[in-house]
């Protein structure tokens, strides 16, 4: 399968680097247009969460030439030089972008390995280049296949059956700060799924207090609403005048600018009294000035600290992600193998290249019958006339080949009724003479 | 006396090594039950051998130097149960413990007491009022003794939390919560305990010659410890100081204390002991 990745993740790139080339939601459509217009591509599709942004696509062009393509385009798009991003970059091509795409939907890449949150992520990626008009069916089929894997790969290891999500991970330190967490406020910046998930975690913790800011009111209200107590929905105008009210924030926005910073934080623990205000922030570009750290009695926590929290958990989660290995494996060749029969290309190219063969076999028999030939006459009939036979045939064969393709079935039928496989042409043709002369003979 | 103490040493020195030990390798919590049943065990024996000791020389056991370690060794570890009792951190007892067993183990070193029928004289009429003056001191200094482990450890954690670099003793170490509580707690008992301690002590040396204040080193460092725990507790409560610069001023004056306590021992001057 023709396919080529190029990404970086949280191994490859420090968050400054993410953030950089991260991609906004509402510029993702946009950026795929671009993509296939201007590269040598055929199909496209994004993933840009927080731990990772990453290019799949079908090349048009030898994959050396695509991979080069579609890292100026990354550089282009964010107006970075090309220094700045290559040395984060991964490629893989075929089998290995099969497979990495399979691990990143099954969890096996995350930062945590086997959190449920990526199986989401790579699912709007694909619907929003679904809608943008970048997927064909070789992407289709990749990432509906690889949705399957996660589902299997979920329901049959225990990687999500005790997975540390960055939302425990975040409760286990606010427990190191805090000691009893239930008569402290958590403060969500963003309505997300992140912020949800998160909430969750704190709410199980014990936290019973919580405010949500969010740039649409009536999204941090509907938040706010889940959680039992209810919350309290803010704007994000009015963070410098409450941040003093709660104890934990988490941030988990898409916005690009900085939603707290020093002085804010400065502020509200002198209103506080300097008791210790802690913040968690899960988005990137990040929504906390990382300097509140130096500030008394204020902790800062981003994605990059919370990954070396859980450095351990997740050793002791590999073990089960082996198994999960081990799936995406086998899934991995059996796709391969299924796109590779599947893949109509070859067939399409033997079946006129047999039709050709019998046409021009045919031709040749005849020609001393059809007595002298002009040149120009017989440059008629070879290159229109039995290029037309064969290709009139060949197109509603075509045409059943690819719409079979789609739905995932084989066509072994019509490669048996041509003998296109193993057996070469002239073979056949000699095999079918012996056998009409053994017939002959037996008369 | 001194084999009830022996006994309080031995079962403190489980702990203090099943702390150390916990330093590197989390304790399984059967290992940890022993030393704190061990601790409590020790505790008892050292509450007989005081009480023995008082009863043997028929007055508070608070004359000769070893009988103050000895004292303080015991608040301690009173202090440290009670700590226990509040809060049941298991981090916070294991590093309480080392201390508990040094201030014992130096009781036990020390030399017995040689004569203290003449300290008794020295201090003629005031003994008893200077017997209580020191008993709210070194009930003072075991609080700050445990202040000054709950400051260090808060020190310790509040470092790996902001350099986010986690260490071998970061799952076993207290929440700074528990840690700052702690402090404040030490702090407000330790601070009026002490501030009755130098009350009397000037009360007593009114009586003794005439004077409130004789320039005697032990008396500028107890001032000054006053002075530095006096800061912690008007900056917390003004300035909502708390956490990190609170609890290096509570080491700070646990440095002092140490001083003061080594100058009993070593300075003759006017505080005499046997």
């Amino acid at each position: 399968m023709n396919v080529l990745l190029v990404g970086l993740n949280h191994n490859t790139a420090p968050v400054g680097a993410r953030e950089r080339l991260a991609f906004s939601e509402a510029r993702l459509g946009a950026a795929l247009q671009r993509l296939v217009s201007e590269s040598e591509v055929a199909e496209a599709v994004i993933l840009s969460t927080c731990n990772r942004v990453e290019v799949i696509v079908v090349p048009d062009a030898p994959t050396a030439q695509a991979a080069e393509a579609v890292t100026r385009f990354l550089c282009d798009v964010h107006d970075l030089r090309s220094g700045q991003v290559r040395p984060h970059l991964y490629v893989h091509q075929s089998s290995a972008a099969v497979r990495h795409v399979m691990r990143v939907a099954s969890s096996l890449d995350s930062m945590i390995v086997g959190e449920s949150q990526i199986l989401g992520q790579v699912k709007r990626a694909y619907a929003i280049a679904t809608a943008a008009g970048t997927v064909g069916r070789h992407l289709h089929r990749l990432f509906e296949r690889a949705f399957a894997v996660a589902k299997r790969v979920r329901a049959e290891t225990g990687i999500g059956a005790h997975a540390i999500s960055l939302g425990s991970v975040s409760v286990g330190l606010a427990r190191k700060i805090f000691d009893q967490l239930h008569d402290k406020s958590l403060l969500l910046i963003g309505a997300g799924e992140m912020a949800e998930l998160a909430a969750k975690c704190f709410f199980e913790a014990g936290i019973e207090s919580l405010l949500v800011a969010n740039r649409t009111l009536a999204h941090a209200q509907h938040l706010a609403d889940c959680f039992r107590g209810g919350g309290r929905a803010i704007g994000l105008d009015e963070l410098p005048t409450r941040l003093h009210e709660t104890d934990i924030v988490v941030a988990s926005t898409g916005a690009t600018t900085c939603h707290i910073n020093r002085p804010m934080a400065q502020t509200a623990l002198e209103r506080r009294r300097y008791r210790p205000l802690l913040f968690f922030d899960l988005s990137v570009p990040r929504t906390i000035a990382p300097d509140i750290s130096s500030l008394d009695n204020a902790f800062v926590f981003d994605l990059d600290d919370l990954q070396r929290v859980i450095a351990a958990n997740q050793r002791e989660r590999r073990r089960e992600a082996e198994r999960a290995e081990a799936i995406v494996e086998a899934e991995t060749v059996a796709f391969l193998a299924a796109f590779d029969r599947l893949d109509i290309g070859p067939t399409v190219a033997a079946l006129k290249e047999r039709l050709t063969d019998i046409c021009e076999a045919e031709f040749e028999r005849y020609r001393k019958r059809l007595g002298a030939l002009t040149p120009e006459q017989e440059t008629v009939i070879r290159n229109f006339l039995l290029e037309g036979i064969v290709n009139k045939m060949l197109h509603p064969l075509i045409l059943g080949l690819r719409e079979a393709a789609q739905q995932g079935v084989e066509q072994v039928d019509l490669r048996r009724a041509f003998a296109l496989d193993a057996i070469p042409t002239n073979a056949l043709a000699d095999d079918a003479q012996n056998a009409l002369a053994s017939v002959h003979q037996r008369r | 006396m001194s084999t009830l103490l022996l006994i309080a040493v031995a079962c403190y020195a489980f702990g203090a090594t099943h702390a150390i030990f916990a330093l590197w390798q989390a304790p399984s919590p059967r290992w940890f039950r022993l030393a704190l049943w061990l601790m409590v065990a020790g505790f008892g024996a050292h509450t007989a051998s005081v009480v023995a000791r008082g009863w043997e020389v028929a007055r508070c056991p608070l004359v000769s130097y070893q009988e103050v370690c000895s004292f303080l060794g015991w608040a301690t570890a009173a202090y440290f149960l009670s700590a226990y009792i509040w809060y049941r951190s298991q981090a916070f007892a294991s590093f309480a413990m080392p201390m508990v067993f040094l201030f014992a183990l130096a009781a036990w070193l020390l030399p017995a007491p040689s004569d203290t029928a003449a300290v008794l004289r020295f201090y003629g009429q005031t003994a008893s009022l200077l017997t209580v003056h020191a008993v709210l001191f070194i009930l003072a200094y075991a609080a700050f003794a445990i202040l000054f482990v709950a400051a260090a450890l808060y020190i310790v954690q509040e470092r790996q939390l902001k350099r986010k670099r986690f260490g071998p003793l970061w799952s076993r170490l207290p929440s700074l919560d528990i840690c700052d509580d702690v402090s404040a707690k030490a702090l407000v008992i330790g601070f009026a305990l002490l501030t009755l301690g130098i009350l009397t002590g000037i009360l007593g040396s009114r009586r003794l010659n005439g004077v409130y204040w004789h320039g005697d080193p032990l008396e500028f460092l107890s001032l000054a410890t006053w002075l530095i725990y006096f800061c912690v507790v008007h900056y917390r409560l003004t300035a909502g100081w708390r956490g990190r610069r609170a609890a290096w001023l509570g080491i700070v004056g646990f440095a002092i204390v140490l001083a003061s306590l080594i100058g009993i021992g070593w300075l003759n001057g006017l505080h005499v002991t046997g």
